[in-house]
Formats: C-alpha cells, sequence, structure tokens
C-alpha cells in the first residue's frame, strides 16, 4: 500500500467522522424512505430508528451530512426546488421542515396522529398521510407551514403519490379487511371523488404511475380464507401488485403476481418506474431483492387477457416469468425507492441493512453500497428484527412474519390455523405491547413467547427450516419487545376525557368488564368463555393433554385496542361499538344490553384510551 | 498421460508445502494441475454377461415377471479425473452387486444399495469415497433401492420392506409381490418409517433445493394411459405429507432418473416404457405450469423414445455438476430389451459429458466395451437443500384428515361434464394390489376394449382390488372434509345423485396419521392458487369419520354379490336357449375356461381366463356384436346400468327397463352400479381367495384340451384367421394396417414360422388372403350427403330431435351452431381409410351434431351389420327409425361398433347422427354380410347409392 493510498482513506475516515459525528455512529439508522434531490445529486433517507435524516453525496457515493429529525420519521420529500426536505415523524406527529443542504430546521408543523408519507404538490403544497387516529391526508401550505386542509380517506392511509397531471392525489389505504383502497383526492376540491377497490390485498404500500392511465400499487395477495394447512401454491400469501386503470375502464385493478412456481418474491413495498414508463422497479422486502419488471409486457398480459378473466391472473403463479426482467439482490429489508429524474438511477433503503443502494437502471445491478450508519454490533433484537423481517426462513419465500404483522401490529385479516382443527379462522392479533399479557394467543395455549412459540410458528405455519436457537431466541425478544404506540386518546399528559372518564366507570362497575379485563393489562390471564366460539369445531388439545373447549378464550388485554380492528377472536366485529350492540345479545360478555347509546359512546370512548 | 496425474497426486503434499513457502506467485499455475486431480466422477459398472449380453435388465424399482432387476457382479467405481486417462479404483470389491450410488451434501460419503453375498438381502449401505468405513445401514429390508441422503441427516430409501408388514395388500398391480415404496430411516439405519402408500412402486428420490423429495411413482389406476400406468415425477414433504404431481401426471409414458439443475430446471429422462434399459430422450422442464408444453425441453430430439431403433442413440442417468455442466449415460446403438444381437451387446452404455450448447454427446468419461457403465455422480460438495420439517404426524394416530375446497374445481374436460350442483358425494376407496394364490391366474383375457394388457385374474378389466371406506356429502360450494385411515392407499370418486361416479381420481394417494391435507380441487392447475371468499361450508363442522375397520369396509365381488342376483333377475330371459337380445348370462358359477393372449408379445404370454359366461358376456369387448354392457369405473356411462334403472344417465334420456316386469330394488340396482364402479371386477374380495377356481395344473389341462379343440387344420379362410389371428391380435385393428397382398402372405408367414404349432402351412395363403381381403375396405360406404353442424353445447344435440331425424330433405337449409346454416353437402370419400371427415367439410369444431346420410338398396329383406367407427358418438336412424344410440366417448377405432340392422327390400334410407364433444369429428362405416369383418354387402346384393333427395 502506497502512502496516496494510505492518504485516501485517511481522508475518507476524517470526512466520514465529521459529517457524521461521533454521537450518531453507534445506532442503527434504519432508512425506511428516501428522496432524491431534482438535480439528482442528492439523496435524503428517513432513517426510523436514529430520529434523523441523512444527505447523501451521490457523486461521492457517501453520507455527506445527518440532521436530527423528529420522533420515528419514516415518510420524506424534497420540495420541487430541492432546498427543502420534508420528513414524515410517525411517533411524534410532526412533519420537520428542514434545509436541504444544511440540515437547519426551518420548521415543525404538528400533524394529525401518525404522519407516515409525504408527498409535494405542483404548486408546493406538501401532503401528509396520517395513519393513526384520525385517519386522513393533510394539506399543508409551504410558505406558513400550517394545515390547511384535512381530508378524511379510508382506513390506515399509507404511501402518496401526486398524479401525473398534479391534479390529483393517490393514497393507498391499507384498511384491515381483505378488501383495502386506493383513494383519490381532487386537489382543487381537497376531498376524495373516488374509492377504487383492491380486492383480496393486504399490505397496501407504494405506488407509481406507469401512464397517465395507469397506476401501480405494491400489496401482498393474501388468501385468509384458505386453511393454512401448507404455503407452497400461493396458499398463505401471494406477492404482488395491481394495475389501477384510471380511464374508468372495468376491471379497474388488475392484480399480477410476482411470485414464480416455486419462488417467491415477499413483502413487495414499494415501486419506482423509470420516466418513459417501460421499467418498474420493486423492492421486495422479505427476500432482500428489487425485481424489475418489463411494463410493456406486463401490460400487455394484461391487454390480451379479456376483461372478464383478468381476475384470475392474480391466482397464476406461472405468469411472472413473462415479465420479470431482471431480480437484483440488495439489502436487507429493502423499502422505499426513488429514481432519478433522468431515469438513470434507482436508489433503495435498505431498511434494515442500514444501507442505500444505486442501481443502474441499464445495466440493472448495483453499482454502490451506501452504508448510512448502523450500530457497531448486532444486537439481540435488532437479529430478531432482522428475521421477522425475512421470508428467506420461510419455504419457498413465500411470507415473513412481517407479512401477517406489519410493524409488529396486525393485518386484521383472520386464518384458519391447524393447532384447532380446521373451520375456524382466528384474527390475527397484534404483538404491541405484547408483553406482560401472558399466556398468549386466541386460546392462551402458549404460556409465553419463547422459542418454544415461535419455533413451531417457523417450521410449522411457514414450513421453514428450524431456526438456530440464538436465533429464536432474538426472534421472540423482538415479538415480546413489540412497543405500544403512544395512545392518541389520551391528553397530553395522559388524562382521559370527561366522555372516557365516565367509561370507565361502567367499564369498572356497570358492565363489569374489569372483572376479567383486570385494569393494568386489561386481562386476567385466564380463559373464558363469554358464548362466542360455542357449536364450532376447534377443541385444542395441548400437547400435556390437556383440552381447551372451542368456546373458550383468552382474555386479551386492551392496550391499544384503538388501533386493532376488528374485533374478537374471528374478526366479526368491526368496531368496538360492534362487540356490543351485535355480538353480546346474552350479556355473557359483560352486562351491556341494558346501556344507553351514549353510555355506549363512552365505553368505547374509555376503551380506545387504554 | 496417466503418469503425471498420478505424479501429481504423489506429490501433492509436497506442492502444499512448497506453496505455503513461496506464497501466492505460483499459486495460479499449480491450481489448474489441482483442479484436474480433485476433480472425480463415481459411478456403477455392471459386466457383460458371459454370453455377452448386456447385464443390466436396469430398472431396479421393477421385476420383471418374477426376475429381480438387480444384477450380480456390478461394481462401484471411482475415476479420477473424469477422463478416459484417469485412474480408475474399484470400491466394492468385495460386493455381490451393488447399485445406485449417491453422494453426501459434503462430498465425502456414498449411500448406496447393496447385497454383500448371493445369500444377502439389499439393503442400505455407505462408504466413503475412497471406498473405505463401508457399514451396513439397514437391516432386513428385504429388497432396497434408490436410497439418498436426506438434508437432515436420515436417508430415504425405496423397499419393499412393506411386504411382510402388510400382507393383506403385499402385490402390485400385476400380482408381483414387490411393490416398492418409500421409507426412511435415520443414519445409523433405526426407525425405518414408510412414507409412500401406492399400488405399484415408487422410487428414485431426489430432494429438491427447497427441501421436498421429488420422485418418480409408478401410477396404475384402471384404464389410466391404456392400461399400462404411467410414471410421472411427484413430490412430497420428506415426512411423506403433502403428496402432489409435480409434472407429466397428464401425459402418459414412463420418465426417470430426474436430477435438479443448480439453475432449478430438473433435467430427466423420457421414456414410453421400460424396455429401454432405463433410456431414453434427455429432456428438461421448467418447473412451472404442468399443464404448458413449453416446459418441455427436449435436449436430444434424435432420439427416440421407443422401440430398436434410435439415430441418436439413447440415454440415461444424467448428473448436473454445481457449475451447469452435464454427466450423461449414453448409448450410441439404442438400448432395447426385446432385442438380442448374435455379435454381442447392441447397448455400450458409457459415461460422457453432455454438450449442452450444442445439445450433443461430448467428451467420453468412460467407456469400456465389457461394461455397461451407468449411475454417474461427480464428486464435490453441494449446498444442503433446506430441511422440511416434520410437520402435523401424530404417530400413535390411525387417521388423518383430508379437506377439499372445491370438488369443482378441475381441468377444462371436466368442467364441461359436470354441471354445478351434480357433485353429491365422493366416495373414499382403498386399493389393493392383487394377491392371488396361483401366480399361473395371472391372466390377461382380451379386456373389455381399452386393454392391450390386462393385469389380473380378479378381473377382466384392469382395475385393482378395492373397498369403499365410505362416502362423505359434498357441501354446494364443492367442499367436502373427512377424516380418512392414514397410511392407507386411497383414492376418490365423486358421485352424483345416484351415487354413481363422474369421475374418478386416477392417482393413488394417502394421508399420514394426523396430517391435516387440504386440496384446492382435483387437479387444479398446480400453478393457480386457491381462490376462497369464505370459509368453506364443509370446513364448519368438523370432518366426517370414515374409519371402519377393515372388515366393514364395503366391495362389490360379482361372484359373491351379483350371480345369485343375476341367476334370480336375468337369466328368465338371458339364457342360452333364446338370450333375450343375444345375451346369454345362464349357467351360473359354472366356469368357463377361455385362452388368450398379451397381444404382440408372442406365445410365452399366453393365459387362460376362468369366469362364468355371464361375467364374460357382460364385460365382453367392444367389437362384439352388441357393443358394451358396461365401462369399468363408470357406471353412469354403461348402458347395462341405463337398462337396470331405466334411464341413460349420461343423456338424462329415458331406455326400456330390464328386467321389464320386475325391477331390480335399488339397493340390487345401486349393487351393480357400484360394482362398475369399482372397476367391474370378477374377484374383488382382498386377500386369499375362496372361490373355486382352477388349478395350475387343471388349468394346463384345460389348455391342452382346448388347443386340440382348435388346433385342426382350418379349411374356412373367416375361421381360419380367426381362430389363429384373433389369439394374440385384434383384428378390427388389423384393419387399419395398409398392406398389400404380398405384404400379407409374407407376414402370415413369418408368424409360421415363428409358431409352427400354432398356423398350419395350409392355412398360410387362406390366411393372407382373407386378411387381404378384410383390408380392402370390403362394404365400406364411400357416398355421403352430410349436414351441420348443429350445436352439441352440453350434449344438447343428443336431447334435442333435430329436423334431419324426422323428415330427409336434401335441399332444406336449417339453423345450425352459432348463426351458421347448415344446408346438405355431397361427399364422395376417394381416401384409402374411408374415414368420413366431417371437420374437413365443417371447420374445426367442437361440441357440434352432423348427420351423414346414404340410401341402401336391398334386394330382399335381410338382416346385414353395420361395422361402425365413430368419433366421438353416433346414433344410427335406419329408415326413420332409431336403431342405434352409441352414447358413449371413446377412442376412434375401425370397425370399433358392429351393429346387425334389418334392411327392407328396395331402398333403405341411412342416417347417422354424429356427436363430437372435443376433437375430431369423424365417421365411418362399412356393410357387412355377417358379423364376420370380411364379407363385404355386396355379397347379399346391397348397392349403395349415391344419397338422392327423397321428398
Amino acid at each position: 500500500m502506497n502512502r496516496f493510498a494510505c492518504g485516501c482513506i485517511g481522508w475518507a475516515v476524517l470526512t466520514c467522522s465529521l459529517a457524521v459525528g461521533s454521537a450518531m455512529a453507534q445506532v442503527d439508522r434504519s432508512p425506511y424512505q428516501l428522496a432524491v434531490s431534482p438535480d439528482g445529486m442528492w439523496i435524503y433517507t428517513a432513517n426510523r430508528t436514529a430520529d434523523t435524516v441523512s444527505r447523501i453525496d451521490v457523486k461521492q457515493g457517501r453520507v455527506a451530512g445527518e440532521f436530527p429529525a423528529g420522533k420515528g420519521p419514516v415518510g420524506i420529500a424534497v420540495s420541487r426546488d430541492g432546498k427543502r426536505v420534508y420528513v414524515a415523524n410517525r411517533l411524534d406527529d410532526t412533519l420537520s421542515v428542514m434545509d436541504a443542504a444544511s440540515g437547519k430546521k426551518l420548521g415543525s408543523v404538528a400533524t394529525a396522529n401518525q404522519p407516515y408519507d409525504v408527498a409535494v404538490g405542483p404548486r408546493g403544497t406538501i401532503f401528509v398521510s396520517c395513519l393513526g387516529k384520525d385517519e386522513s391526508v393533510q394539506l399543508i401550505d409551504p410558505q406558513s407551514l400550517s394545515v390547511v386542509a384535512t381530508v378524511p380517506v379510508d382506513p390506515n392511509p399509507r404511501h402518496l403519490l401526486v398524479s401525473a397531471d398534479g391534479q390529483q392525489l393517490f393514497v393507498t389505504c391499507d384498511a384491515y379487511s381483505p378488501t383495502r383502497w386506493v383513494d383519490v383526492i381532487d386537489l382543487a376540491g381537497r376531498k376524495v371523488v373516488d374509492r377504487i377497490p383492491m380486492e383480496m390485498t393486504s399490505n397496501l404500500r407504494g405506488m407509481a404511475q406507469v401512464s397517465p392511465k395507469v397506476l401501480m400499487v405494491a400489496h401482498l395477495n393474501p388468501n385468509p380464507f384458505t386453511p393454512l394447512t401448507q404455503v407452497q401454491q400461493g396458499w398463505v400469501n401471494a406477492n404482488g401488485f395491481s394495475f389501477v386503470f384510471l380511464d374508468g375502464r372495468e376491471p379497474r385493478q388488475v392484480m399480477l403476481l410476482l411470485d414464480e412456481f416455486t419462488t417467491y418474491y415477499a413483502n413487495p413495498y414499494d415501486i419506482a418506474v423509470t420516466p418513459d414508463g417501460r421499467w418498474a422497479f420493486v423492492t421486495c422486502g422479505g427476500v432482500n431483492e428489487v425485481v424489475v419488471i418489463d411494463l410493456k409486457k406486463a401490460l400487455q398480459l394484461v391487454r390480451k387477457t379479456a376483461p372478464h378473466k383478468r381476475g384470475d391472473l392474480r391466482r397464476r403463479l406461472s405468469l411472472s416469468r413473462q415479465f420479470i426482467a431482471a431480480r437484483i439482490p440488495v439489502g436487507t429489508n429493502p423499502y422505499g425507492i426513488a429514481i432519478s429524474a433522468d431515469g438513470k438511477r434507482v436508489y433503495v433503503a435498505n431498511h434494515l441493512g442500514n444501507s442505500v443502494s444505486a442501481i443502474d437502471v441499464a445495466a440493472r445491478e448495483v453499482i454502490s453500497t451506501i452504508d448510512v450508519g448502523h450500530a457497531a454490533e448486532l444486537s439481540t433484537l435488532r437479529r430478531g428484527e432482522i428475521l421477522f423481517h425475512s421470508a428467506t426462513i420461510c419455504f419457498q419465500r413465500q411470507f415473513s412474519c412481517a407479512s401477517c404483522h406489519p410493524e409488529g401490529h396486525t393485518t386484521g385479516l383472520s386464518w384458519d390455523l391447524e393447532d384447532d382443527g380446521l373451520g375456524n379462522p382466528k384474527n390475527i392479533r397484534s404483538f404491541r405491547g405484547v408483553k406482560g399479557t401472558a399466556p398468549f394467543r386466541w386460546q392462551g395455549e402458549a404460556a409465553e413467547i419463547g422459542a418454544n412459540e415461535c419455533g413451531p410458528t417457523v417450521s410449522g405455519a411457514m414450513r421453514g427450516q428450524p431456526l438456530s436457537p440464538p436465533d429464536l431466541e432474538a426472534l421472540a425478544r423482538f415479538v415480546h419487545e413489540t412497543p405500544l404506540l403512544p395512545n392518541p386518546y389520551r391528553g397530553p399528559d395522559g388524562r382521559l376525557s370527561q366522555a372516557a372518564l365516565r367509561g370507565k366507570k361502567i367499564f369498572e362497575e356497570r358492565a363489569g368488564c374489569a372483572e376479567c379485563h383486570t385494569p393494568g393489562r386489561f386481562t386476567s390471564g385466564e380463559r373464558v368463555s363469554v358464548g362466542l366460539g360455542r357449536g364450532r369445531p376447534g377443541d385444542l388439545v395441548l400437547p400435556n393433554g390437556e383440552t381447551i373447549a372451542a368456546d373458550e378464550f383468552d382474555v386479551p388485554q386492551l392496550l391499544g385496542v384503538w388501533d386493532s380492528p376488528p374485533y374478537l377472536h374471528d374478526g366479526r366485529a368491526r368496531t368496538l361499538m360492534e362487540i356490543f350492540t351485535r355480538f353480546n345479545p346474552e350479556d355473557e360478555h359483560g352486562s351491556t344490553s341494558d346501556l344507553s347509546e351514549a353510555e355506549l359512546r363512552d365505553l368505547v370512548e374509555y376503551l380506545k384510551s387504554l | 498421460m496417466k503418469t503425471p496425474v498420478h505424479a501429481c497426486r504423489r506429490n501433492q503434499h509436497f506442492i502444499v508445502l512448497t506453496m505455503m513457502i513461496l506464497g501466492v506467485l505460483i499459486a495460479g499455475d499449480l491450481s489448474s494441475a489441482m483442479g484436474n486431480d480433485a476433480e472425480s466422477v463415481i459411478f456403477v459398472r455392471i459386466p457383460n454377461k458371459p454370453d455377452g449380453q448386456p447385464g443390466i435388465y436396469y430398472e431396479p424399482f421393477m421385476y420383471h415377471f418374477g426376475r429381480s432387476a438387480h444384477v450380480r457382479g456390478s461394481q462401484i467405481v471411482r475415476l479420477a479425473p473424469p477422463a478416459p486417462n484417469g485412474r480408475l479404483t474399484v470400491l466394492t470389491e468385495d460386493f455381490f452387486g451393488v447399485e445406485e450410488p449417491e453422494l453426501s451434501w459434503d462430498g465425502k460419503k456414498i449411500v448406496f444399495a447393496g447385497k454383500k453375498t448371493a445369500k444377502d438381502g439389499w439393503e442400505v449401505w455407505e462408504m466413503n469415497i475412497d471406498g473405505s468405513g463401508k457399514r451396513q445401514i439397514t437391516r432386513g429390508m428385504a429388497d432396497v433401492c434408490s436410497p439418498h441422503y436426506l438434508p437432515d441427516g436420515r436417508i430415504v430409501f425405496s423397499s419393499t420392506r412393506h411386504v411382510a408388514m402388510t400382507p393383506e395388500r403385499n402385490r402390485d398391480e400385476y400380482d408381483r409381490d414387490h411393490a416398492r415404496l418409500a421409507h426412511r430411516c435415520n443414519a445409523d439405519g433405526s426407525h425405518v418409517e414408510q412414507i409412500t402408500f401406492n399400488v405399484s412402486s415408487d422410487s428414485e428420490f431426489i430432494v429438491m433445493r427447497d427441501g421436498r423429495l421429488l420422485f418418480q411413482s409408478w401410477q396404475h389406476h384402471g384404464m389410466r394411459f391404456h392400461t399400462s400406468g404411467a410414471s410421472a415425477f411427484f413430490t412430497m414433504n420428506p415426512d411423506g405429507t403433502g403428496f402432489i404431481d409435480f409434472w407429466g401426471n397428464h401425459r402418459g409414458g414412463f420418465r426417470w432418473k430426474q436430477r435438479e439443475m443448480p439453475d432449478g430446471r430438473i433435467v430427466f429422462i423420457d421414456s414410453v416404457f421400460h424396455h429401454c434399459y432405463g433410456g431414453g430422450q434427455l429432456a428438461m422442464i421448467t418447473p412451472g405450469d404442468p399443464d404448458d408444453p413449453k416446459t418441455l425441453d427436449v435436449l436430444t430430439p434424435d432420439v427416440k423414445k421407443y422401440g430398436p431403433d434410435s439415430p441418436g442413440g439413447r440415454y440415461r442417468d444424467p448428473y448436473p455438476t454445481e457449475d451447469g455442466r452435464l454427466l450423461v449415460v449414453w448409448s450410441p446403438k439404442p438400448a432395447w430389451s426385446g432385442y438380442r444381437n448374435p455379435d454381442g451387446p447392441m447397448v455400450k452404455y458409457g459415461i460422457y459429458w453432455f454438450d449442452l450448447d450444442r445439445r450433443k454427446v461430448g467428451q467420453p468419461v468412460y467407456n469400456d466395451e465389457r461394461y455397461q457403465s451407468l449411475n454417474p455422480i461427480f464428486v464435490e460438495p453441494r449446498p444442503v437443500p433446506r430441511i422440511v420439517p416434520d410437520h402435523g404426524i401424530e404417530p400413535e394416530k390411525k387417521t388423518g384428515t383430508l379437506l377439499c375446497l372445491n370438488a369443482y374445481l378441475g381441468q377444462l374436460d371436466k368442467e364441461a361434464f359436470i354441471q354445478p350442483g351434480q357433485i353429491k358425494k365422493v366416495r373414499i376407496i382403498e386399493g389393493f394390489g392383487i394377491n392371488d394364490e396361483d401366480p399361473f391366474f395371472r391372466t390377461f383375457p382380451p379386456g373389455i376394449g381399452y386393454s392391450s394388457f390386462g393385469s389380473s385374474s380378479n378381473s377382466i378389466s384392469n382395475f385393482e382390488q378395492k373397498r369403499v371406506v365410505g362416502e362423505v356429502p359434498v357441501e354446494e360450494d364443492g367442499s367436502f372434509y373427512v377424516e380418512v385411515p392414514a397410511d392407507t392407499v386411497l383414492h376418490w370418486q365423486t358421485l352424483d345423485e345416484n351415487g354413481m361416479a363422474l369421475q374418478d381420481a386416477l392417482t393413488w394417494a394417502w394421508v399420514r396419521p394426523g396430517e391435516r391435507r387440504v386440496c384446492i380441487g382435483c387437479h387444479e392447475h398446480r400453478t393457480t392458487i386457491p381462490d376462497l371468499s369464505a370459509v368453506p361450508l364443509a370446513a364448519r363442522s368438523g370432518p366426517v369419520q370414515l374409519d371402519p375397520p377393515p372388515e366393514e369396509r364395503r366391495t362389490v365381488d360379482f361372484r359373491r354379490d351379483l350371480t345369485p342376483l343375476i341367476e334370480s333377475k336375468c337369466v328368465r330371459c338371458h339364457n342360452d336357449r333364446e338370450p333375450a337380445g343375444g345375451l346369454d348370462l345362464s349357467h351360473g358359477n359354472e366356469l368357463v375356461y377361455q385362452r388368450t393372449a398379451v397381444r404382440s408379445t408372442g406365445a410365452s404370454a399366453i393365459r387362460a381366463a376362468v369366469f362364468n359366461r355371464a361375467y364374460l358376456n357382460l364385460s365382453a369387448a367392444a367389437n362384439a356384436k352388441l357393443g358394451k354392457f358396461i365401462y369399468p369405473g363408470f357406471a353412469r356411462k354403461s348402458p347395462l346400468i341405463w337398462r337396470l334403472y331405466g334411464h341413460s344417465f349420461l343423456y338424462d334420456a329415458p331406455v326400456n327397463q330390464c328386467p321389464p316386469d320386475t325391477p331390480l330394488s335399488d339397493e340390487e340396482k345401486s349393487l351393480f352400479a357400484l360394482w362398475v364402479d369399482l372397476g367391474a371386477q370378477w374377484d374383488n374380495l382382498p386377500g386369499k381367495d375362496e372361490y373355486p377356481s382352477y388349478s395350475r395344473a387343471e388349468s394346463a389341462k384345460l389348455a391342452r384340451e382346448h388347443d386340440r379343440k382348435i388346433l385342426p387344420l382350418q379349411t374356412d379362410a373367416v375361421a381360419a384367421a380367426e381362430i389363429r389371428c384373433s389369439e394374440c391380435h385384434d383384428l378390427s385393428r388389423v384393419l387399419a394396417q395398409r398392406k398389400t397382398p404380398p405384404q400379407w402372405k409374407e407376414t402370415v408367414d413369418e408368424m409360421a414360422a415363428k409358431r409352427a404349432n400354432w398356423i398350419k402351412p395350409q392355412e398360410v395363403d387362406l390366411i393372407a388372403s382373407h386378411l387381404a381381403k378384410i383390408t380392402t375396405q370390403a362394404g365400406l360406404i364411400r357416398n355421403w350427403k352430410i349436414c351441420g353442424p348443429f350445436d352439441n353445447s352440453g350434449g344438447a344435440g343428443i336431447r334435442t330431435v333435430l329436423p334431419p331425424e324426422q323428415t330427409i330433405d336434401l335441399q332444406a337449409s336449417y339453423r345450425g351452431k352459432g348463426k351458421r346454416k347448415a344446408v346438405w353437402k355431397s361427399v364422395t370419400l376417394d381416401n384409402p381409410t374411408g374415414i368420413l371427415d366431417l371437420e374437413a367439410h365443417f371447420g374445426r369444431l367442437d361440441s357440434v351434431t352432423g348427420f351423414a346420410y346414404t340410401t341402401i338398396e336391398s334386394p330382399r329383406e335381410q338382416t346385414v351389420y353395420l361395422r361402425v367407427s365413430g368419433d366421438d358418438m353416433f346414433e344410427v336412424i335406419v329408415n326413420g327409425k332409431k336403431v342405434v344410440q352409441r352414447l358413449v366417448p371413446q377412442p376412434f377405432e375401425y370397425d370399433k361398433d358392429v351393429v346387425p340392422i334389418r334392411l327392407k327390400k328396395g331402398d333403405n334410407r341411412l342416417l347417422f347422427k354424429i356427436h363430437d364433444f372435443v376433437g375430431r369429428w369423424r365417421l365411418r362405416a362399412r356393410l357387412t354380410r355377417s358379423s364376420s369383418p370380411a364379407s363385404p354387402a355386396a355379397d347379399v346384393g346391397l348397392s349403395v347409392k349415391v344419397a338422392e333427395t327423397k321428398p
């Protein structure tokens, strides 16, 4: 090694440490989404676990600066002139506005609960999707940095996309049901003018516009009514995208799968399309790959299929080889993706790999991988997080834990697992705040979340190769430690509203809820029958020979219950209110039938505050 | 050339040392020499027999008429480097015989099937790749083949061990006591567990990179692929759960020797029969839609898969290396077991590289004329496949469950025939191999028409013995959910409202104890994912328990159950004095000796059939006078059943009921229907047969008597041809041969030379001239007026009386299928076959009905015989009266149906109504004087006129 080389390295080390700052050096960044500056010189990443934004110098291929953002930054956008960066901070309900060059904080806008994605309109208006309490898209004036409109949308709004003509805003609404929605907001009228149903989808995420009349949406294709007895042949989850045709012709949604007969492309998250509309790049978070779709071929396939048969395309595992042009291995758990304005480079945020991959569009290969910064060593928790998001632990890579428990939460769907016989699907439970609520699962058959629980899930439901004990421990730990999100129904100091206070009284006294939902974690840890599973199959025989009757359920904990519809073991109640108005006729599940409508509203208000 | 390689090996230590000292400077120069030497190939070589014939009959999973497929003197050898100048080491000098070596994932050990001494059985053995450390893994496995390492350290193999464990079903469908089924055991041979359940054999397991076992399963079931069965690729998890077809199950033929290429493609040998010493075409499939022909890539199209000729030689045993090269076994001359060559073996299997770019056999690796070299494996570490964990098996359980999401889902043909709501139940059926006390009675009667190779004396059809486990209701959404005996050979039938089979699964399958098997449908496209919008109805109330003890599983035995019924209800009319409709069902249990043969395989295969007259006549072949009474496996299609019920189920039309005055009770009728659905078996009682039958000695005596009766010199040409030829040949098939009279003479001469005691020299000319005569299309109708196409979607053309059936008006124009007009056209056939191809005149259409019309002038009132081939179905209307309905789709075959018709004096109007569902749409008709195939109608003064307009 010569002196020149030494000098170069020394210079590089020096610059890096200057740019990043020593305080931040030991933290995983987890770049979630990214944005490219209009001139293509800079990339900005929203670093979810570091509460920062990284500014990457494309030419140098390295991080040139890292700036503090709010808590849990996930969405990011650059203003049209490239001078400002907007960041949606999911955990503290703010939008950070910063100077793109210096990272100087120009302002912070209080948004609705859980801002997730940011987009910028043609006149500079900032759009923020808020998926928490008030599911809406907020319009923020870039000058005054004030919310000028809040447009209510379908549940769980995720990604935003400004239409090519700048007249409309598309919102993927990842509702907790087999049908989800792409809402279309008319920007002039500031209201939803169209709701496009996305049938048999879950994990509805990123979009891209292929042409003025064609939109593309990434999602899973869940199959929740099929008993979960095998994973091959797309039995549980398949992975794909939908073309959404905006010219009014039916069918408006045509789904195609990315998957092949024996190899799956789990968890498609986000899409970038080349400016000529010819190629689409889709991040497949579960398998650490980006697939390149030949849009011409894919659209041809749709066109040559008779309209009434297009609905069947989503069931065919043999089609993807007709339009997948390449698959490009990238870093761990790629999430956000963006393309440079000239269409020559695609950048991928490797969420759990703490890096950004730069892909050359023409060569279809990664030309550089830019480290965004990571912890000194892989913690058990982080290792668990990676396993949780990895579909490669599943037989043929069909799905990851995160496919059914995105962000440790739930897709709201119900699945028919084998252990209690078939024909009795159970709603997916959120892991948020699960710690300390033993026993687990709907019938309380799991005493703890540990290797004993995760092992059979990986090798059983996922048919995966058995994990090593340290991996299992890490996975179980990550599940166990899934945090609760801040409750938006509480006042800033955790205070309850008047309605909630009235509801609390009903909960504890008149309705008798607290007898089982013991305050604290709001579970007694016991099994009870409230008449919900009677007469149905599903007696569960535990390995120790103990039998749990089909209508006996673990008293579910209620923390965070505001955010995990639908309710009851099979998801039959779409809202908290329905639990009492429709599914408690005999007062077996608390004495609620003599409560007035107003009292029930109070009770629900209290439940939401938990 | 050998010396440097040796020197290199000997100097290896020195070189390594030198490398360490000199550092990296010379590493490049040395690595190439090292690489060559490090490569080696291991294979099996088998010495040719002393008489020079190849020492193989080598599909280890099967025996050939009682002879083991294994060979003695075979050796596992190692060749390093893999080139003709490589050094050869024999690794199993001390074995009686060895077979099918497989490499461990780390490339250090070999597992193989071996027989140590003549007294030992074939067992699984293991050794290091240098031949050291030999270790017997299994003991008492009876007869083992196809061992393979599993990624979790266990070993899978095929064995006949289960024969001893389940004596009741210990034979395969050919009554051979050695169906080989998959077993697995621990690395030390402990915990042997049977994991596949089949009437035939499962073998040649490989582990795909995703951890599933891909293997070839010989599936024999009833009429599947014209009775010989087929071997296709199936997959399952290593615990025996999730058995499902992978590729080839819908094609027929035989394929084996499959391997997974590093890119996931499957390379294999495609063959049509097992007589090629395991050889065939080299082909590849890209796993995908099994029904997409594009997935099949034939690498060697110049190889003929069948027969003794093949320009491209014949391949077997492909073996891909990790870097994508391919070793193959190739013989420049085609290997074919039916031929012997006095100059030594034709087959010279050697080991070669296959040139994948040029798609030709490439550099030789090893080829020694004295041996057949097989089963090469390239020694190198390979990626360990994923471990698919055992799942859901509860060994103490006796049952597993099967949930079908939608029994209506299937492939296209099914959707065309089964209407929504039509499936009421599913019948679960258990299968057995045949178990005759005396193997002599593995007899081969002519069968019911499909058969060229009957299977057993248990039946004139080709079905295995079966019994009914039970029936389970099918819900409106097509779902059913049932708990069935585990580890049991099963198949199922969907049933209509009368309990008759709508469809018969032709693959044997099973569930493991505790397995919860869910199917989307029946043979839906395997790349299609399920599509449900609600929990299947059947799943909501738990499985129907169907696990009766074996003795309560119902079956129908012709002798036990039907003969008494026939005696009391049918014989009154159908007796030998005046058999109603020409059908004689009399003489009860008196056995009829019928000597017959396996067609085209010569005298050695002649067998005897011993049934009673009622069974023989009811199950008579299609070319009998009255056509078919039964279609084994399909009661709905069988005219016998239509008669008993007074209703044609296939076309929903009334027919005359039998017996006319005292119909059978519902229970009796359903007994007949079940008998047909289960395969119309003579002996359907699993295990030892309690019913009288002939002994071997008695049968031999009968054979001699029989031969004496028919051996006297025949002077009548018809009798001579029928007696001499139809022993082995179906004369109606002979009609398809386009031989000239001299060629027939040559053929008959050849046969007379081969079977001098059978065809007398004086008979040769007689027979040859007769054959020449009958192949001149005696009485063929060549002048037609045709009209069509009419709609026959879903059988509409069959149900509807169309205008030409009422009045024949050759000027008329009708509303045809779609918006087409149907008018009469004149056709004069000048093709040699005499086939009227309606598609040539009306276009390539499906689901259509058409008419063919002609007039026949007869000098007097008389009965003549129509010999008809119809595709798919036909009806005959003579002088305005419908005299024949052949409403069962069947293969087009010359003179398939022989129909007596009564002609009046003068002109007779002969109208054929021809129905097509799918495929070709054809008719061929001849008029003969008698039921003999060569008696042209001209003999009785008939003349076929060009049809003319009749008002």
